[in-house]
């Protein structure tokens, strides 16, 4: 189905329409089918236009977001690979990377949650052991909005998520689940995995071994149509050349986004192709684990890439572009599981489990023979040549021959209008949310108790001392809403513990602010002197995004948002190390949207800059909208880091022998005075409004370096980071989650409503049996940090009857406000 | 071959536990620990000389059919009978005890959990009074331990007939719906013992649980194995004093 080849340039000023019409059903803008005709001086075959739409998308080349990704601060001493791999690694002990990413599956999941969601932990994990890493934990960042369906979307996303990452054995250790009606017609599903691999072992998505020079390239001459000889197929399949290895399973029609294409007006013989939904298999993608990192570790292969978005043919391209030199393909050894597969088809297939490796010719055999033994299938379907070109032949015949530089370097990079901050900022100075919805999946506070508390919080002069009995009174009701509610009923679908080095997940006896895993004997570097692993660092994981304050301010609510991530890992006893990002957003054609991509990159950027966290890999989702209506801005960021040493992990809860919390952080008033875009002003008043300070680097820093003072002095009890609705309710869930109920100090009572509810750079809720001392008090005022003791959590036993109950009744509506969801 | 004792730990494609299982034996036991995948690993080892064998958890098969239907069908499991038949000690955990029902070394079944999903959770388990098998002590009874559970089919119905197994452990919380809460049991020789929770994931201070080292306290003690000096079972051995009194 491919155009007179011979047509020349000027010809091609003449296309018919319905070439733009099939180049748009491959996502090629008329501009972008005009930009590939000049470039290739010719008529592209289908094939060509399919290859070329599937590189040129935003989520291969970030055409959109590149020239501000550009800016990102990637390189620290620790760094071992930035971003521009399958994932980004980080030194987190002598000779031990650890390699993560997270990205997003957000369209998938909203049309089938449960395939969507499973092939979104498939995909993730892929990236991270095609590098030679053993992936050691998961974690996800959900966001579902109300109503019906989005009841449907959590329950059947989760145990997506669940089934395949159980199933792989690979604990699921975290994330952060929130809700806004805003993601009703638009669910977010992020998946992130982190591994861990020697440094001396890392393997990158190449074609030609390290040591060879880059050849000069002679391009084939070939056009699409042509029939290939003899004596071409050996100019294409040169003897010698390494050769491309397909493992995995075989290629059927799924993900195949062309196929929404009305086919008829090209084909009209053919029955119309109807897309379907990639399906995963997680035990396939436990063989495929397990043989990967066999023939890595054999060093069977020479490079290696998972085929994920548009398939074999990123795959393909992105290696040979890497090593600068062509690929032949013939697609008629592919392994298929569906007969007659169109040559597009095969070409942008997204079935899952698959892998594309370069294997010298010597070591071809063993590679099969390899994939054999662990039952995998396997088979040679073409070679590295010197074309730089792109070539696949079918039935003996050219469907693509394009050069590789037009699929990557001359992929069109799009700098659209940015609107104005000052003018966004102005528009986006109030965020009203509509009335919560009743009916299915509920994310409001109830009615009566809104009312409640908006009398007692109207009023910045209120006292906390004077609202406190209304507080009390409703916190069932709070605590039922889902962003304070438990979110056990959906961890409990997830096994956080296989592995056997889970020190703080999903249900475990022990518990962080962050994820924290092990290493164990396999990669703890002093494992001579210390042969059970008891003295090993463990690795801290964190990842959330705060919305709310990002759509007010994108530069300064981004760098808070991730600033409260990386709190997190610093709060368990940690340094972090590296961040990746996974941005979602809405269409980049809208100024206001484009502002909020660029800010939100600067403002994530100065958190990496400041805290020296760089960010090296990530993951680019936009036109997340409905219409016109955008998501609010989402750049969900995963923070790793190390903890030195088992005796530095903090859990979050205080010990039962010393009950009392103190509230650490900067002496600047902006914790305090950030109620108007705080949770509790969403809820309670259904809008957000207001300026989101400048993240204060110096005194995070300060606070971080206390911290760490009182570790080693071994005066930290437990550490949790103040988040979602401020001192009050970060207070209240440790309460809970104590078993106790919570009594304030004169010092808490004396501040305002609002500000136990403000959510500035909030710090954090410390207990110590020794912080009473003046020595730390002092120490604390040093560094320009505040120490002030806020409240005891007594047993629900010592309390007053009516009180007791109240807390019981809190408890038990934090437990249960989910479960109903997944009956 | 030393003079240790053997131990084998089976993997079937979709096993994924056995890492951590065969740490859990290594780390704290004196013994020779190894995998067993292939029938040439089996070929490798002279029968009768497998002291220790562990059918590990995980998604065997990818529990496509019934979870632990097709491993049980697998040529492994015909040297498993053989060696167990010699009473070699057996252990299933989680996936191996389905895989053991299945293959009949175990009375009962597995059928999916009552909630109809995935479960994982640490739970409370208590130890029933017994006549002691390999992996447990004589006549502890009452005695909580807290370990983990994660499945999908964990709820064991039991045989119309109450002999031909013992129950070794019962859930405090019944989430799963087991018969009478039965959360491990032994066969009546007391070598072979299948159990629900993970043991192995719950044998570290560092992990919040030592609990799944009364089992290997045991073992150790029936077979006579010596403990590793220094491991968390040494250590755990020395502030508890042993199971068996």
């Amino acid at each position: 189905m491919s155009a007179n080849p011979n047509q020349s340039a000027n010809e091609t000023k003449t296309i018919e329409p319905k070439w733009y019409k099939l180049a748009q059903s491959f996502g090629l803008s008329a501009d972008e089918f005009n930009r590939l005709n000049t470039l290739l001086q010719r008529m592209p075959s289908l094939e060509e236009i399919a290859v070329t739409g599937a590189l040129w998308s935003e989520h291969c080349s970030y055409k959109s977001s590149r020239v501000h990704l550009a800016r990102f601060h990637t390189q620290e001493p620790w760094v071992l690979q930035g971003p521009g791999e399958n994932a980004g690694i980080v030194e987190v002990a002598q000779g031990v990377g650890l390699v993560f990413k997270m990205e997003s599956h957000n369209h998938p999941s909203y049309i089938e949650p449960y395939q969507g969601a499973a092939t979104g932990v498939g995909g993730i994990l892929r990236d991270v052991f095609c590098m030679g890493a053993r992936p050691v934990a998961n974690m996800n960042c959900l966001r579902y909005g109300e109503g019906v369906y989005n009841a449907h979307l959590l329950k059947h996303t989760v145990r997506g998520i669940g089934d395949y990452g159980n199933s792989v054995g690979v604990p699921t250790v975290g994330g952060q689940t929130r809700f806004h009606h805003s993601y009703s017609k638009n669910i977010l599903v992020n998946a992130f995995t982190a591994g861990l691999i020697k440094s001396d072992a890392i393997f990158r998505g190449k074609l030609q071994n390290d040591s060879a020079e880059t050849e000069k390239q002679f391009p084939s001459k070939l056009l699409p149509n042509d029939s290939v000889t003899p004596s071409k197929r050996s100019e294409l399949f040169p003897r010698g050349a390494n050769l491309l290895v397909y493992f995995g399973s075989a290629t059927g029609r799924d993900g195949v986004h062309g196929a929404t294409m009305s086919s008829d007006t090209f084909d009209s013989s053919s029955s119309a192709l109807r897309p379907t939904v990639q399906v995963g298999d997680p035990f396939a993608e436990k063989k495929l684990l397990e043989v990967t990192l066999a023939l890595l570790e054999q060093k069977l292969v020479v490079g290696l890439q998972d085929m994920g978005a548009a398939g074999l043919t990123s795959s393909g391209v992105e290696m040979a572009g890497r090593s600068g030199c062509g690929v032949a393909i013939d697609l008629n050894l592919i392994p298929a599981r569906t007969a007659r597969l169109k040559p597009f088809e095969y070409l942008l297939s997204e079935s899952q489990e698959r892998m594309l490796c370069a294997v010298t010719p010597d070591k071809a055999e063993a590679v099969i023979a390899l994939c054999k033994n662990y039952e995998v299938s396997a088979a040679v379907i073409g070679s590295v040549n010197n074309t730089g070109e792109f070539i696949c032949i079918h039935n003996d015949s050219v469907v693509c021959t394009l050069p590789v530089e037009i699929l990557t370097e001359n992929a069109p990079k799009y700098t659209w209008p940015l609107q104005d901050r000052g003018e966004y900022l102005n528009s986006h100075a109030r965020i009203e949310r509509p009335v919560p919805a009743t009916e299915g999946l509920t994310i409001g506070l109830k009615e009566p108790a809104r009312r409640a508390l908006a009398q007692v919080l109207e009023s910045g002069k209120t006292t906390l001392a004077q609202a406190w009995p209304t507080v009390l009174a409703h916190m069932p009701e709070l605590m039922a809403m889902p962003v304070h509610a438990s979110k056990e009923p959906l961890t409990n679908h997830y096994c956080s513990t296989v592995q056997g080095n889970t020190i703080s997940g999903c249900q475990t006896p022990r518990s962080c602010a962050a994820a924290v895993v092990r290493l164990d004997e396999s990669f703890s570097p002093a494992a001579e002197g210390d042969p059970f692993a008891q003295r090993a660092p463990a690795i801290a994981l964190a990842a959330g995004c705060q919305e709310r304050w990002i759509e007010l301010d994108p530069l300064n609510g981004s760098a808070q948002s991730t600033l409260l991530t990386a709190r997190s890992i610093a709060a368990s006893g940690g340094r972090p190390l590296g961040m990746t990002d996974c941005l979602n957003f809405g269409s980049p054609k809208q100024p206001a949207v484009m502002r909020q991509i660029s800010d939100a990159i600067d403002g994530i950027n100065s958190v990496a800059k400041n805290m020296r966290i760089p960010v090296v890999s990530g993951n680019v989702s936009l036109n997340n909208q409905t219409g016109t209506t955008p998501i609010p801005p989402t750049p969900m960021i995963g923070i790793v880091g190390v903890i030195d040493s088992p005796d530095h992990i903090v859990e979050i809860l205080p010990q039962p022998a010393c009950r009392r919390l103190y509230w650490l952080t900067s002496e600047r008033v902006d914790a305090l005075t950030g109620f108007h875009f705080s949770e509790m002003s969403w809820n309670v008043f259904l809008s957000n409004s207001g300026a989101v300070p400048e993240a204060d680097f110096k005194s995070e820093a300060n606070l971080w370096a206390f911290l760490r003072e009182l570790r080693d002095a071994r005066a930290l009890g437990s550490c949790a980071v103040v988040g979602c609705g401020g001192l009050m309710m970060t207070l209240a869930e440790l309460a809970v989650r104590s078993n106790c109920g919570l009594t304030l100090t004169a010092e808490a009572l004396a501040l305002t409503a609002q500000s136990a509810f403000a959510e500035g750079q909030a710090g954090v809720l410390i207990s110590g049996a020794a912080l009473d001392q003046q020595q730390w008090l002092n120490a604390a005022q040093n560094k320009g940090l505040r120490l002030m003791p806020v409240a005891e959590l007594p047993d629900t036993g010592a309390l007053p009857a009516s009180e007791a109950s109240l807390w019981t009744a809190a408890s038990e509506a934090r437990a249960n406000s989910l479960k109903p969801y997944f009956g | 071959m030393t003079g240790k004792r053997q131990a084998a730990v089976l993997q079937f494609p979709g096993t994924n536990c056995d890492l951590d299982t065969l740490r859990w034996l290594a780390r704290n036991l004196d013994l020779d620990v190894s995998f067993v995948r292939t029938q040439e690993d089996i070929e490798k080892r002279p029968s009768g000389h497998t002291s220790v064998i562990i059918l590990p958890g995980g998604f065997s098969f990818g529990d496509y059919l019934r979870a632990g239907a097709l491993a049980a069908r697998s040529p492994l499991m015909g040297w498993v009978r053989r060696e167990a038949a010699s009473g070699t000690a057996v252990l299933g955990i989680c996936n191996g005890f389905q895989t053991l029902c299945e293959s009949g070394l175990l009375a009962g079944a597995l059928a999916p959990n009552v909630v109809r999903r995935h479960v994982h959770e640490f739970v409370t388990v208590r130890a029933e009074i017994s006549t002691g098998t390999t992996w447990t002590p004589k006549l502890v009874s009452g005695r909580l331990l807290n370990l983990p559970i994660s499945c999908g089919m964990g709820n064991f119905i039991a045989p119309r007939k109450n002999d031909g197994y013992q129950v070794l452990f019962r859930y405090t919380q019944n989430l799963l719906g087991s018969t009478d809460s039965i959360a491990g049991i032994s066969n009546p020789d007391g070598n072979i013992v299948g159990m629900m929770p993970h043991p192995e994931r719950a044998s570290d201070p560092q992990l919040g649980s030592c609990d799944g080292l009364f089992m290997l306290d045991a073992l150790a003690l029936r077979l006579n194995i010596p403990l590793r000096e220094g491991s968390p079972l040494d250590l755990w051995r020395k502030s508890h004093g042993t199971n068996t009194r």
